[in-house]
């Protein structure tokens, strides 16, 4: 990234303006700071009459719902935009406005309907229910029978005798029959208002109802139709004026003067003369390179395919500082390493590789959604290669029993590990992995930190000595047990067979140690812990002791690798057990059931595992890897031009 | 069994322990705070039209009501409408997703818009405003629905009105000065009557068990002594004769009886009264002023004071009620400046005019 | 494999680890999460913040699983 100051007189601003944006390489540094000479540029005039188009726009593109359109097709947007923007909003908010008094009017109907619905079955006009001088009228619902009205009241009327009443009294006993009514769960509906018999207002409405209901057709019809007509040109129309306003907005970022302009602003170094060739071309403006220290500069991710894939994983925890090292390619390989192990299976694996090809050719519109289809197929690939050559898993199923392979001098057995009996190696392998990966974050917060601050740095390398003595002390613990795990062998046992190639007679002092309760704690695994402690109380105070916990902590917390590995393995090993036997001993029933129940059942553990194992391989890295070395907040590269403008709008 | 209950509630309100979902309510009035405009882009708006302030508004937070409302009004209209709709829909959203005595605490302290729209559908129907006049000052906040404004904004005169609120807890209030109204021919024994309620509504619901809780209680009374301040000064101002209660009980320094008394004394007396209050760092330097230049200055300084208040305590205790507050706070202030803008350009107010207008 | 009460007493121990710590994680993710889901509901960016204090408190159930893996390694 370099820092380029472009200045030039008021005229040239909209030329500059105009390359700068086809260009698309400079992220512009806003003005902000005001005084008496400096001044923030105003809009050029072209923005007011977009802006104004644009809000129309988008009010009748949200009536004419353009955002559950599939596919959008670039239209010229040519002549008087304006003028074709304020006629097409006055046909489409006409008729919408049409349509939704005929809404309203549909929705006052239904309740008129309502409310006379229970008066619709006495033989009475709306105005006999009230005038009355000597009478007093009950309409309402009750929920017990009227039995023993006759002995409160001695003359009455009544309508109806179950749930909806109406109940003429003289006004005299109108408090006894309250009461009385009260006590049979009497609630009041009131009359509603109007004239005429319920019955027959309710068959008036509903013939206006029905009127209605075609106009509201007819309306949807007009605005589907003008939907069809100009969908594209709206939705082009609007990537269309957001590039204009974006334009006549920009002098708002520029420093002004009384008679010149001032763009600041971060182009990659390397096409700085491609810029500068760009701008010569208008003349009039002096462009110079700032010398300024790389720190401030916005930040573009630069990996090769397909790599760069993942940089979204990245952008989400959040964008590097300019002066950070990019952990993009380390995330690529891990992310998928730790998914695949945690599912390790081959039925798993293959399913997720191939949905994830098939949806990544549906989803051509969602950049994102279709690199996490890779990373997905990515996963599966590891994960199928763990079910073949780890865990020997498929769906569940082991495929090999204990099969011996000779390669050469060396003989390997198959499975490598089973994932329900070899626990304790798996937590193991989880710290093994804790240790490569928590190791690189050190080394590159090393590499972070040299650059600025010494003491930092030597933390760091305190930090990587603490890494090296817990690893040191777990591997020696389960080494020296009885029966002695083969991941530990291996470790303890690396030097010397190294050693052997080379022809130097090197071992591991794997019982050099203090023995506590069965226990073995390495003296070396103890050196290495003090000199790390060391070097962080140099390098970040005394606190930095009691942190060492927490890396303790975070190498547990790889645990999890095994922990979902082996859960998902139990699962898949318990529905096989169950629903085995069923599928292959009960005739053509239990084939029939049993696969069904056998699919569905693999079909949980799938996409548990798959949404489980995703989380927790972007935890190890979000959390335990990159809070060793990343700090983030980096402001990401943004280039004045059409690409940032219309993807603005989603 | 109720007795049970009720001794049962008795304790619970006793506890230092709050109802209410605090992380998640907190944590989305922080991420709403966020997208509150930042001051750079007021400065833009004072570079730029009202239809562009207008768009760009549509860009962010204001999106959905622009989309709505863009066909249907012009220019500061449509900005007004919008911001207007905008503060009302994030406000009823808050108290929607809340839960517990925090709900209650915030609707309780949102209520203070069913005052305000009670008082502007007043104050409308006495100096005869039209409805689409009245209509534009009411802020659908509260607990009254939309609707429930709409029918009352069609009753004729003030005494439907009042009857209109039956039902709501201001009406008995408004109904024991309805005498005194008819009387002295002005509205403010119903304005004093709708805020003595509100804010002894409000303070029933914040109880004061927890430290958050307390600071509320502070807050509320500090504004009760802002509005008491306020009033005094228009007291003594306008040197108008009182027969009533105008005060509000409840402020935090400075006592009802207290401000009885400060109508009468001389200025310099008065001016060694406040002192003792921390209020006096704002207003005695606008107090010496107030002959000549009015009353505007004064009231602005104590309303800036109480916003600052707040802000300044919203961070202590983030999971509770405060941050809630201070958001509210920001956000009127926001949804104020871009209507001064917005009306400023209007007026063809120059940019340094409206620029000292703004609170940011 | 007959337990003696020894062996007995281990394996609760194991379960009381597990599940304490379990109960306290469920916990904490409850309140974190709370306020996760919150922010994203406001802003969708914060997802990758918000998933990584929502899985802060996992911490907790991975050491009572590696007590109660400690734990349970006495009694064979």
């Amino acid at each position: 990234m370099c820092r380029v100051l472009i200045v030039g007189p008021h005229d040239s601003l909209d030329p500059t303006v105009d390359a700068l944006y086809s260009l698309e390489v400079l992220h512009i540094l806003d003005f902000l700071e005001e005084d008496e000479t400096f001044k923030m540029g105003k809009p050029s005039a072209k923005s007011a009459s977009a802006s104004d188009s644009l809000i129309k726009l988008r009010s009748i593109s949200s009536i004419l719902e353009l955002d559950e359109l599939k596919e959008k097709k670039e239209v010229p947007v040519e002549g008087d935009v304006g003028g074709k923007i304020t006629s097409l909003e006055l046909q489409i908010s006409d008729e919408d406005n049409a349509r939704k008094k005929i809404e309203s009017r549909i929705s006052a109907i239904d309740l008129r309907i309502k409310s006379l619905e229970p008066f619709s079955n006495f033989p009475l006009t709306l105005e006999l229910y009230s005038g009355y001088d000597s009478l007093q009228v009950f309409t309402g619902r009750v929920s017990k029978g009227l039995e023993g009205l006759s002995g409160v009241v001695k003359s009455f009327e009544l309508f109806g005798h179950e749930k909806f009443i109406a109940l003429f009294v003289p006004k005299g006993k109108a408090s006894n029959v309250q009461s009385f009514l009260s006590d049979r769960g009497f609630v009041a509906v009131d009359v509603p208002e109007g004239k005429g018999l319920p019955s027959s207002i309710i068959k008036k409405l509903k013939t206006e109802k029905k009127g209605l209901e075609k106009r509201l057709e007819k309306s949807q019809e007009t605005l589907n139709t003008l939907r069809e007509k100009h969908a594209h040109f709206l939705l082009s129309a609007e990537d269309f004026l957001s590039i204009e306003v974006e334009k006549a907005e920009a002098p708002l970022r520029c420093c002004t003067t009384e008679h010149s302009f001032a763009l600041d602003g971060w182009i990659p170094t390397e096409r700085y003369d491609e810029v500068k060739a760009g701008l010569d071309r208008i003349g009039t403006l002096y462009v110079e390179k700032i010398e300024e220290e790389e720190e401030e500069s916005p930040v573009l991710l630069d990996n090769p395919e397909p790599v760069s894939r993942v940089e979204f994983l990245i952008h989400m925890f959040s964008t590097p500082d300019s002066d950070e090292l990019d952990p993009t390619p380390i995330v690529f390989f891990v992310f998928p390493l730790f998914f695949g192990f945690m599912i390790g299976d081959i039925g798993y694996g293959v399913m997720m590789m191939v949905l994830a090809l098939a949806l990544q050719s549906k989803l051509k519109g969602m950049p994102d959604f279709r690199n996490l289809m890779l990373i997905m197929f990515w996963g599966g690939l590891f994960a199928l290669f763990f079910g073949l050559f780890v865990f020997g898993d498929a769906f569940g199923i082991p495929i090999f029993e204990h099969m011996e392979v000779q390669f050469g001098f060396i003989t390997l057995k198959f499975p490598l590990f089973e994932k329900l009996h070899d626990v304790v190696n798996l937590l193991l392998l989880s710290i093994v992995a804790a240790f490569i990966h928590l190791g690189i974050g050190y080394v590159f917060g090393f590499i972070n930190e040299v650059k600025h601050n010494k003491r930092h740095a030597l933390a760091k390398v305190g930090w990587i000595s603490v890494l090296i003595g817990f690893f040191t002390l777990i591997i020696v613990m389960a080494y020296m047990r009885d029966y002695p795990p083969s991941v530990a062998t291996f470790f303890v046992e690396l030097p010397q067979t190294v050693g052997q190639t080379i022809g130097l007679n090197i071992a591991f002092p794997a019982d050099w140690g203090l023995v506590l309760g069965g226990w073995t704690i390495s003296y070396i695994a103890i050196i290495f812990l003090v000199v790390g402690i060391i070097f962080l109380v140099v390098g970040e105070g005394p606190l930095g002791v009691v942190e060492t916990i927490s890396l303790l902590a975070n190498m547990v917390s790889y645990a999890r690798l095994a922990g979902v590995a082996v859960a998902k393995g139990a699962t898949a090993n318990a529905f096989n057990s169950m629903l085995l036997p069923w599928f292959l001993g009960g005739g053509i029933v239990g084939l029939v059931i049993g696969g069904v129940f056998l699919v569905l059942s693999h079909l949980v553990v799938f996409v548990l595992g798959a949404i489980s194992s995703g989380i927790q391989a972007i935890r190890l890295n979000y959390v335990e890897f990159f809070l060793k070395f990343f700090k983030g907040n980096g402001l990401k590269f943004k280039p004045f031009g059409k690409a940032e403008t219309v993807s603005k709008e989603v | 069994m109720t007795d049970f209950k009720q001794a049962f509630e008795k304790l619970r309100s006793a506890l230092p322990i709050e109802t209410g979902n605090y992380p998640y309510v907190c944590a989305r009035v922080k991420a709403k705070k966020r997208l509150l405009l930042a001051r750079e882009m007021y400065m833009r708006y004072l570079q730029m039209g009202i239809t562009e302030i207008a768009r760009s508004i549509g860009e962010g937070q204001y999106a959905e009501e622009l989309v709505i409302l863009g066909t249907k009004y012009r220019g500061v209209d449509l900005i007004e409408m919008a911001t207007r709709n905008n503060l009302a829909k994030v406000f009823t959203q808050i108290f929607e997703f809340s839960e517990g005595n925090l709900r209650t605490m915030i609707s309780r302290y949102l209520d203070r818009y069913d005052v305000k729209n009670i008082k502007s559908l007043l104050r409308g129907r006495f100096c005869e405003a039209t409805n689409e006049e009245i209509w534009e000052t009411i802020i659908p906040a509260g607990s009254f629905t939309t609707e429930y404004l709409q029918k009352l904004l069609e009753l004729e005169t003030i005494d439907k009105i009042v009857d209109g609120l039956e039902g709501t807890i201001y009406w008995e209030s408004l109904k024991q000065v309805d005498e005194e109204v008819k009387e002295s021919g002005s509205l403010a024994p119903f304005e004093d009557a709708l805020s003595h309620r509100y804010y002894s509504f409000l303070l029933e619901a914040v109880p004061p068990t927890t430290e958050p809780n307390l600071r509320f209680r502070r807050f509320i009374g500090r504004e009760i002594d802002i509005l008491n301040l306020k009033t005094l000064l228009r007291v003594r101002f306008e040197e108008a004769e009182l027969e009533r209660d105008v005060f509000i009980a409840g402020g935090l320094e400075i006592p009802k009886a207290d401000l009885n008394d400060m109508i009468e004394t001389p200025m310099n007396q008065l001016e060694a009264e406040l002192k003792g209050t921390t209020y006096a760092s704002v207003l005695l330097p606008v107090l010496k002023d107030i002959e000549q230049k009015g009353l505007n200055e004064a009231v602005r300084v104590l309303e800036k004071f109480i916003l600052m208040w707040a802000s300044k305590h919203s961070h202590i205790h983030p999971l509770s009620i405060l941050p809630v507050l201070d958001y509210f706070a920001r956000k009127e202030r926001e949804v104020e400046n871009i209507r001064i803008i917005a009306r400023g350009k209007h007026e063809g107010l120059s940019t340094d005019v409206i620029k000292e207008l703004l609170v940011i | 494999m007959a337990l003696d009460i020894g062996s007995g007493i281990v394996a609760l121990a194991a379960a009381i680890a597990m599940a304490g710590s379990a109960m306290a994680t469920a916990w904490a993710e409850k309140v974190v999460g709370a306020a996760a889901v919150g922010a994203m509901a406001e802003n969708e960016a914060l997802f990758g913040k918000g998933i990584v204090f929502m899985v802060l408190p996992e911490t907790i159930v991975l050491f009572g699983f590696a007590i109660a893996f400690l734990l349970l390694s006495k009694i064979t």
